[in-house]
């Protein structure tokens, strides 16, 4: 849905129909611009909410493998992704972004579905490493390691490397930044198609 | 399973058991041999449980479990169990011979329960059964899991999506149809 189109529909949403309490931002747009956002505020608040979202990314805090190591060694001080905003957190119900850092074996790929599923919108997926990205070493002969997560999640960045250097993971992670300072508002969650969560519900999850 | 014997050959540089021990556990085992000056022994399921309980009661006795391990030999499966002396130099080895269907062991999980999840381990992938296990079910493997990983027949199962082949991957020209533009340009 184009952006024209969305202004269009909130214009012409019936007055009866139940609303959300009015967000601040959303209040001071509306005394300006008769019956919806004008674009130039649109413009505005999207700059806003997309750098105060890039900038205050809390990840899942928790580990596969190996490259979990690296990942702690990415944020403790002489790497410090706490410049970023980066913080870790224990529950997924205060992250913003999953790093999938090891191997994911068939045992764990459950797990992992069901913290992405407890992950509130909008939620990104990092894949770090080969093992995550495709099986890396395990892709031949494994009989247990899913061979990519991505058949488990759907994955925003990936980074290879075996594992990969601290670098790398703050590479990928400024084009995470680049994502999120893509989205608009009018591509909300809240409204269908922002991000087609095509889910690979590749087996019935226990 | 009592009805074959198995057979195992000492190899020419290996020398036989010492008479000390024959003395000791001759009546037990079916086979031994000195392997890096320490003992090795075969013996078969049935009298596995009782060589076990003697080993313990030696002087000093061996009373560390240190690692019990299923081996694929091809034409039937292994069970080796290493033994340590916790007041002593020695260490030991025993090894068990079953046959690729149907092998029945009695569980040491009386005798030493560090054997409880080495003998999961164990069970599961090489498709052995522990009689007398307390707790007998997988340990590393998901529930459901078909076949033995470990034995040297096992195939993986690609019709499983989590294990299936990645065709971007395997063929990422073909893949992605730019195999004919590779091979133009090559040509040229």
């Amino acid at each position: 849905m184009g952006l024209r189109e969305w202004e269009d529909k909130l214009r012409h949403l019936p007055e009866n129909l139940p609303q959300p309490p009015e967000e601040p931002l959303r209040k001071w747009a509306r005394g300006h611009h008769e019956g919806g956002m004008s674009l130039a505020f649109l413009k505005v608040a999207d700059k806003a909410l997309d750098t105060a979202r890039a900038c205050s990314l809390w990840w899942l805090q928790f580990g596969l493998a190996c490259c979990a190591i690296e990942s702690m060694a990415v944020g403790a001080s002489r790497y410090d992704l706490d410049r970023f905003g980066i913080f870790h957190r224990a529950t997924p119900r205060q992250a913003d972004a999953m790093l999938v850092a090891g191997t994911v074996t068939t045992k764990m790929a459950p797990v992992i579905r069901r913290l992405y599923d407890q992950m509130p919108e909008p939620r990104y997926v990092i894949a770090v490493g080969n093992c995550a990205i495709s099986g890396g070493r395990f892709y031949q002969h494994a009989y247990s390691v899913v061979r990519g997560v991505d058949r488990v999640l759907p994955v925003d960045i990936f980074i290879p490397g075996c594992p990969p250097r601290p670098e790398s993971f703050i590479d990928g992670l400024r084009k995470l930044h680049d994502l999120i300072r893509q989205e608009s508002l009018a591509d909300s969650p809240a409204v269908e198609g922002r991000r087609p969560e095509t889910y690979l519900h590749l087996r019935e999850l226990p | 399973m009592s009805e074959e014997t198995p057979q195992v050959e000492p190899v020419a540089t290996t020398p036989p058991l010492s008479p000390e021990w024959q003395a000791a556990v001759g009546d037990l085992i079916v086979a031994g041999l000195t392997r890096n000056d320490h003992p090795e022994l075969v013996t078969t399921p049935e009298l596995l449980l009782g060589l076990l309980t003697r080993l313990r009661e030696l002087d000093p006795p061996y009373d560390l479990l240190h690692d019990l391990c299923g081996v694929d030999r091809g034409e039937h499966l292994e069970v080796v169990y290493r033994l340590y002396q916790g007041y002593g130099p020695q260490s030991l080895v025993v090894k068990v011979q079953t046959p690729r269907s149907g092998g029945r062991l009695p569980s040491v999980t009386a005798l030493w329960p560090l054997a409880n999840w080495a003998e999961r381990e164990a069970a599961e992938m090489f498709g052995l059964t522990f009689t007398g296990h307390p707790d007998p079910k997988h340990l590393l493997l998901p529930e459901g899991f078909v076949g033995y990983p470990l034995r040297k027949d096992f195939v993986i199962d690609r019709s499983d999506p989590y294990l299936a082949p990645d065709p971007l991957r395997d063929d990422p020209l073909t893949a992605l149809g730019l195999k004919a533009e590779a091979t133009k340009g090559s040509e040229e």
